[in-house]
Order: C-alpha cells, then sequence, then structure tokens
C-alpha cells in the first residue's frame, strides 16, 4: 500500500530508471524426454535497471545449475537460437571458461549481463543480440550473440568491449564464430571469423 | 556525459556496470507472473554483489 513515507522520497528513487532495450531472460534445462523447444522457457522480460534486479536476485545462480542448463539474455522479439531471423546473419563472441570457479562463473556472467543491458556498445548497440551462458560439466561457455557478421569493424568493437568488462588478459584471445559457419562445420571447431 | 535521469529525461540510456549495482541492493520485490520453476526461480531474493 502506498505509505505517507512515499511522498518524501527522492525523484531518483521513485523514477525508474529506463534502458535503452526491453530484454527476456531465456532459460534453458536438457530434459531428454523433451523436444528441445520445449525445453526453451522465457522467464519474463525487463526494461528498467530496477526491473532487471529485481529479477536477478530472483533466479538461481548460474553456477548452481545443472550441466546441460542455459541463461540467454536476448532484446526482447528475439529468440535465443540461431534460427531466429535476427541471429541468422550474424555469430557469438564465445568465451570457454573452462572449470573456472563458481564465484568467477557467477561474476563472468553478471558482467556480461551489465554489458548488455548497460549498452556499453553504444553506437555498435544495434548490433548486439544478446548474450547466453551454457553451463556445463566439462567447462562452461559464455558468449555474446551479434547481428551481420559481416560488420567487421561493429563486431570487433563488441568483441572488444566484452573482453574489457570480463577482465580477460590481453593475451587470452576469445574467437568469433559465425552462426552459418558453425551449423556447417565438420570438425567440432567452427573455424573463427575474427579473434581479439 | 549526457546520462538519463530523472532530471534529463532526453539523456543517453547508457549506463556502467558501477553505476548499475548502485540499484542490486534495493530490489527486493520478487517481480509479477514470473513461472512456476523449481530451483531456479526463487520466492526470496537472493542478494548476490559480484566478488571482486
Amino acid at each position: 500500500t502506498e505509505t505517507q513515507s512515499q511522498a518524501v522520497l527522492s525523484p531518483e528513487e521513485v523514477i525508474k530508471h529506463p534502458l535503452q532495450n526491453k530484454w527476456a531472460l531465456w532459460f534453458f534445462k536438457n530434459d531428454k524426454a523433451k523436444s528441445w523447444a520445449d525445453n526453451l522457457r522465457i522467464i519474463t522480460a525487463f526494461d528498467t535497471v530496477e526491473g532487471f534486479w529485481a529479477l536477478f536476485n530472483h533466479i538461481q545462480s548460474a553456477s548452481k545449475l545443472q550441466s546441460g542448463c542455459d541463461y540467454s539474455l536476448f532484446k526482447d522479439g528475439i529468440k535465443p537460437m540461431w534460427e531466429d531471423g535476427k541471429n541468422k546473419p550474424g555469430g557469438r563472441w564465445l568465451v570457454n571458461l573452462g572449470r573456472t570457479k563458481p564465484q568467477d562463473v557467477d561474476r563472468f556472467w553478471l558482467e556480461s549481463l551489465l554489458f548488455l543491458i548497460g549498452e556499453s556498445c553504444d553506437d555498435e548497440g544495434e548490433l548486439v543480440n544478446g548474450g547466453v551462458i551454457n553451463v556445463r560439466g566439462k567447462g562452461n561457455k559464455i558468449a555474446i550473440w551479434t547481428g551481420n557478421y559481416k560488420k567487421e569493424e561493429g563486431i570487433l568493437k563488441i568483441g572488444k568491449g566484452f573482453k574489457e568488462v570480463l577482465h580477460l588478459p590481453a593475451k587470452t584471445l576469445i574467437s568469433y564464430e559465425a552462426h552459418a559457419d558453425t551449423m556447417s562445420k565438420t570438425g567440432s571447431m567452427a573455424k573463427s571469423r575474427y579473434s581479439v | 556525459e549526457d546520462q538519463w535521469s530523472p532530471m534529463n529525461p532526453e539523456g543517453k540510456k547508457q549506463y556502467n556496470r558501477d553505476f548499475l549495482l548502485q540499484f542490486q541492493q534495493d530490489c527486493k520485490d520478487k517481480p509479477e507472473g514470473l513461472p512456476h520453476i523449481p530451483d531456479i526461480v526463487l520466492d526470496k531474493a537472493d542478494i548476490r554483489p559480484p566478488s571482486f
């Protein structure tokens, strides 16, 4: 209920901070009994800073998910799959975390989420579609998904920005794979289009 | 720089991680209409600031 004290809150506290984009968080659990699509569920969407935190504070941390689960945060309207029209012509910057400590996994994932919703790549923002964390026993992976992989300059800027927020050492290279290559790859490793 | 604020509604909605992190502690109310996914969607807020 609106209490009397509500009136004295400063504008800062009452007015929520709008995000540049509306984002949707998805959860994927690898349940062999169900089809891939049925295993993918949208949790909710939000478009304010406060909306993000209210959600983040009420979901399980990534490091505690079972192997085979994913969290995906994508701009509202884009499905977290390469088949989506906005993802198909694009690709992803992929960071293999290997078996890092749980709190590092959670820190990397939170930095990635803040990188996305804070529009850290301001002028490249258009190219950013979303981010995914794959929780896997053999090594967790975090990726930033973008549109049109041919836009080299913008894609490289996003990669450098992402690497920066993760505080990865310069010598640790991260690579960018176009979805088209990943789909048609023969070996386990798709050829990477870029690396920073 | 020209960042959004209640007094500057035309400002840029671009926020760095330090700015965003300030709000984590205050958001304790569970959002409406979350799906029931046991052990994923929590009933009580679990506020976990990143360990630096």
